[in-house]
């Protein structure tokens, strides 16, 4: 049995990619569960994972079961369970204790963690990947191009100068939304703007991509591995984004924007939930087999 | 383990000629399912006025509990799971025609799927609208609803897939399963014990399917006194498990 343990069921990027896994998972043949404190299920987004109380998953879980780590404060309690520990790494900030505990397996999602825990800590890593939603595949929708959108949690500052320097295109803040709203309004966006700097996931703008968006990233720590700037996304620092994304919205560059975003929809089918299921499921007749009863 | 493979359980309060014809189309499906001689079928009389009569149910190929008080949907399976113990249980209405391929259906799929610990049926309402496909979660008081209800069956997709719950109008559970989780609880009334059930087993790592492949009639709703025993127990659910399913796409 897995036990997938997470701190919280509130919006946060790594609580959706945490479910998505364990839903994948559970549907290849594992037996999983999530454990959340009070047993509380996320509402903001579709699954069908089971989730229990934190405290009964500890009384419950054996040395023949997994549990299953991505917030690095839960290793000092789940470390004394006996359990079979690894590591979902799903960013590289604050890992270090994770990386370097001797009896974590580390399971990565990109390719930035594999290099890191390869290269600085000398550990072997189970590539698991990661998927967004199938819910923000462009489905042919007809696309706004001056309607751009961003999210203020972080980078307010580069949003807000962007968009006064930028009048020509109607900006719209993504907050406080559930999936399947975001997804509706990215389908339909122009443009989406990654203010985050240095972010350490980087889930936002590949599902931007997927929704067909034209992506203006500052530069992050995770998701670099699918930003490639001037080929299906622009990523720069925050003064020089705005002056390129703003000659790329001069109206001779529309056919340089429309292919830029269907190269950025080809980049995100690899990172749909097929592709990372079809990896999962040969993952488990490998290194992951021992996660099958 | 025992030796008796399926125990089949029926409660029933009166509505013995619904109840004959349930039985008589359970026992074509068993027959097709060459499970007949290996199987128990259980009647709980939950209370019936007048009783069901014995020689009746017998003559049905039946077993009979009766029970004088009225008690839980979920008492009376208890009861028959307890008294004729097997290595799966079949919980099954008395307003459910099952097809003939029905139990063949359900049964290969446990065989196939060793996680599988619950299995619902496809079942249509006598106008041919779907009834049941399988048990889906919204959001706030929402709650469990059935997937696709009263749409035109042959216009819906017959994939067999996964859900977080199934009916307990005809569900088949591993023995080792009811076993682990002590039956369905008793604390409800009347309706949401097999929902309740389906969460708790989901919990343990088990997977609940539904088969398409067969569509069973359902007339739903028909035992009398039903709809002022479901408030409660949509109450003692809700108070359970709202905040704690997910939410389905």
């Amino acid at each position: 049995m897995i036990y997938y343990f997470l701190p919280t069921e509130g919006i946060a990027g790594g609580v959706k990619v945490g479910f998505q896994f364990m839903e994948m998972l559970i549907s290849l043949g594992v037996r999983g569960v999530v454990a959340i404190p009070g047993g509380r299920a996320p509402q903001w987004f579709a699954c069908s994972v089971p989730v229990m109380d934190q405290e009964r998953a500890l009384r419950e879980i054996t040395p023949q079961d997994w549990a299953v780590i991505t917030w690095p404060p839960d290793l000092e309690f789940l470390a004394d369970t006996g359990a079979r520990l690894a590591g979902h790494v799903q960013g590289v900030t604050n890992m270090e204790k994770v990386f370097a505990h001797p009896r974590i397996s580390l399971l990565t999602c990109w390719e930035s963690a594999d290099r890191l825990a390869r290269e600085e800590y000398g550990r072997q890593t189970v590539r698991v990947g990661i998927s967004i939603s199938a819910a923000f595949f462009a489905q042919g929708e007809l696309k706004l191009d001056n309607e751009a959108a961003y999210m203020p949690r972080r980078g307010l500052g580069i949003a807000t100068k962007t968009a006064r320097s930028l009048p020509m295109l109607n900006w719209r803040p993504l907050d406080g939304l559930d999936e399947p709203q975001i997804c509706r309004f990215l389908q339909k966006t122009g443009v989406y703007l990654a203010t985050s700097l240095g972010e350490d996931f980087g889930l936002p703008s590949l599902e931007a991509m997927a929704a067909g968006c034209l992506v203006a990233s500052v530069p992050v720590k995770g998701g670099m591995e699918y930003l490639r700037d001037g080929y299906n996304c622009l990523v720069d620092e925050p003064e020089n984004l705005l002056e390129r994304l703003g000659r790329l919205m001069h109206p001779s560059q529309a056919g340089q924007r429309e292919l830029m975003r269907l190269r950025a929809r080809a980049t995100a089918f690899s990172y749909h939930p097929y592709a990372q299921k079809r990896r999962l499921a040969h993952l488990l007749e490998g290194p992951l087999r021992e996660w099958r009863d | 383990m025992t030796s008796n493979l399926l125990t089949v359980i029926i409660p029933s309060r009166g509505m013995l000629p619904l109840l004959e014809q349930c039985l008589a189309a359970l026992g074509r499906s068993l027959e097709a399912a060459g499970a007949r001689e290996q199987s128990t079928v259980a009647v709980v009389d939950n209370a019936s006025r007048p009783p069901l009569p014995p020689q009746r149910i017998a003559a049905a190929g039946a077993e009979l509990i009766r029970l004088d008080a009225h008690h839980s949907f979920a008492r009376a399976n208890n009861l028959a799971a307890l008294r004729w113990p097997a290595e799966h249980y079949m919980l099954l209405n008395n307003d459910v025609l099952l097809q003939p391929e029905t139990i063949a259906e359900m049964l290969a799929l446990l065989r196939r799927i060793p996680q599988a610990g619950v299995c619902g049926a496809r079942m249509v309402f006598p106008d041919g609208s779907l009834q049941h496909a399988g048990v889906v979660f919204g959001p706030g008081e929402q709650g469990p609803y059935h997937l696709l209800r009263t749409k035109p069956s042959h216009l819906m997709p017959r994939l067999e897939r996964e859900f977080q719950a199934v009916t307990g109008a005809c569900m088949l559970i591993r023995g080792e399963l009811w076993r682990e989780l002590g039956g369905l609880d008793e604390d409800y009334p009347f309706g949401l014990e097999d929902i309740d059930f389906c969460l708790r087993a989901r919990q343990g790592g088990w997977r609940v399917f539904c088969c398409q492949g067969s569509e069973s009639l359902h007339f739903e709703s028909l035992t009398p006194g039903r709809s002022q025993l479901d408030r409660p127990s949509r109450k003692l659910f809700m108070s359970r498990w709202q905040g704690r399913y997910t939410l389905d796409g």
